[in-house]
């Protein structure tokens, strides 16, 4: 598998960004399915790289897998930066498409992933182009709007901008409180409901959290939410067990969820 | 020649940055080797420089380590989005000199950069002269001559979020103004790091830059030479004057040799 560090400009962030892709090798290989792995909280390209066999696990099942970065972002368009909502969902795909043409463009074959952070942003970002993946791997995740305000520690990191500087909710969204976005299209609940009720497709919904995290409450939340949904529409699956917010979860995890693939 | 693309964690921006290093290898002996701080321009990141020119040759020419980091749209200053300003004066001369064989000396350090990193060199070398040696703007002046951005562009949108203000004038007597840091630091007393400046007459900035130098060298006190030649606001250009600028940046951080 081939192990890819590539720099390319992004129209929608205006900006010269960081890629690392996995590529399988193989000059057979046709309609190559493509998996979007976002990283967490203060991390870059190379964060699941480092920390996890993701080059082994993508290997094995004969996907390519796309890790880009998110700079100062939580994945979203930003309110006091650029907007990274659009690069992952709209432009990312294209990009991938045309440097690496046997890749499938196809929903069927089209994922999104991610752990902490990544895994809040790959859940908003599938409810909000549920017609682009196929299915969506959520770890760990306590950045799911309207239910922050479950996550058992308190508080948020400091600042980029040092002591005084707008906070992180403020940079990402411009709200003091991300959950004050309930109701709107970032509250991935209602965003849910209303995929149903306009007939979109549904990505299936893969999500794991260890007990011992600060984000298994909002994965309980998440789980009553959409196992109340008529006929699991979602076909939302759950997974947990005695763990905290650790890489070992997530590389055993994410594992579990490339063997879960067509 | 060694060439590093390094990942590492930057506490002035609160998450993994991403910095390129060029170390000699043969021209230079054992090191610790002489830092060029090698800037940006916007829209690009750490690997704009050793993509674009010839900088690891001229580096290794010289017997120049050469530091290139990824500032975003920063300008190089502390903002919302991260304390970029402190990242390249403190953070990365702190985290990379105690990694790698780099001078600590601030006689061994030179600043310089392209557009938004012409800004930045200069910026950093004014508001810090005590940590450069020298500072070369390529193809940047006080950017408050150029007026207001166009309403409804990108740059206007980024005015607004890092500046707070679309409106340049609001600038005036900020850390964003060269021509005020400046006077500060000539009012500050002490050495100022040498200068070099060179824009494109074809540039649009061409005669922000040239005003810029004259205020820099006959106002304020800095010792400068002024580099004018046809070509525009591009790599072409960049790349050009590169072996130039690489040569100076040696002449000031060995006095002697030169």
């Amino acid at each position: 598998m081939a192990f890819i560090n590539m720099y390319t400009y992004s129209s929608a962030l205006h900006l010269q960004t960081r890629l690392v892709v996995l590529m399988p090798e193989s000059v057979e290989a046709q309609d190559i399915p493509v998996l979007y792995l976002l990283h967490g909280g203060g991390g870059n390209s190379m964060s699941w790289m480092s920390h996890t066999s993701i080059q082994r696990y993508a290997e094995e099942k004969g996907i390519a897998v796309v890790l880009p970065a998110a700079g100062p972002s939580r994945w979203l368009d930003m309110k006091l930066g650029p907007a990274y909502g659009q690069y992952i969902a709209e432009e990312l795909p294209q990009t991938i498409k045309r440097f690496f043409p046997k890749t499938s463009d196809k929903r069927e074959h089209t994922y999104i992933g991610g752990l902490s952070m990544g895994g809040g942003g790959a859940l908003h970002l599938a409810m909000l182009y549920p017609e682009r993946y196929a299915a969506v791997c959520v770890l760990s995740t306590s950045s799911v709007i309207p239910l922050e305000h479950l996550r058992t520690i308190k508080g948020y990191p400091p600042p980029p901008g040092g002591e005084g500087a707008p906070s992180l909710p403020q940079i990402h969204l411009g709200v003091d409180d991300p959950d004050e976005l309930k109701g709107t299209k970032y509250d991935v609940l209602h965003q849910s409901v209303r995929n149903i009720e306009e007939g979109k497709p549904l990505p299936r919904i893969f999500h794991a959290v260890g007990t011992e995290d600060h984000a298994f409450e909002v994965g309980l939340a998440l789980r009553r939410h959409f196992t109340s949904l008529e006929g699991n529409p979602y076909r939302y699956e759950f997974y947990t067990e005695h763990a905290a917010h650790t890489w070992d979860f997530w590389d055993k995890y994410i594992a579990k969820f490339i063997s879960t693939l067509p | 020649m060694a060439f590093m693309q390094i990942d590492m964690y930057s506490k002035m921006l609160t998450r993994q940055t991403e910095v390129a290093v060029i170390i000699p290898e043969r021209n230079a002996g054992s090191g610790p080797f002489p830092v060029v701080w090698l800037l940006h321009g916007a829209f690009d990141n750490s690997s704009g420089w050793w993509r674009n020119t010839a900088v690891e040759h001229y580096a290794e020419q010289y017997g120049l380590a050469v530091v290139m980091p990824s500032a975003d749209v920063s300008f190089y200053a502390n903002g919302p989005l991260g304390r970029y300003f402190d990242l390249v004066t403190q953070e990365l001369p702190e985290v990379l000199g105690s990694m790698l064989p780099l001078s600590r000396d601030p006689a061994q350090q030179v600043v310089a950069g392209l557009s938004m990193g012409g800004h930045g060199a200069c910026k950093l070398g004014l508001t810090r002269p005590d940590l450069y040696a020298g500072m070369a703007i390529l193809s940047a002046g006080d950017f408050l001559d150029l007026g207001n951005p166009p309403p409804g562009s990108f740059l206007e949108d980024i005015h607004l979020k890092l500046f707070g203000t679309a409106v340049a004038e609001e600038l005036r007597g900020t850390e964003h103004d060269m021509i005020h840091l400046a006077d500060e630091a000539a009012k500050r007393g002490g050495p100022l790091p040498k200068l070099y400046m060179t824009c494109g007459t074809e540039d649009t900035a061409y005669d922000s830059a040239y005003k810029t130098f004259r205020h820099l060298t006959e106002k304020t006190g800095v010792v400068g030479e002024w580099h004018s030649l046809p070509g525009e606001h591009d790599w072409a250009f960049w790349g050009k004057v590169l072996p130039d600028v690489m040569r100076w940046c040696a002449s000031v951080v060995r006095p002697s040799e030169s």
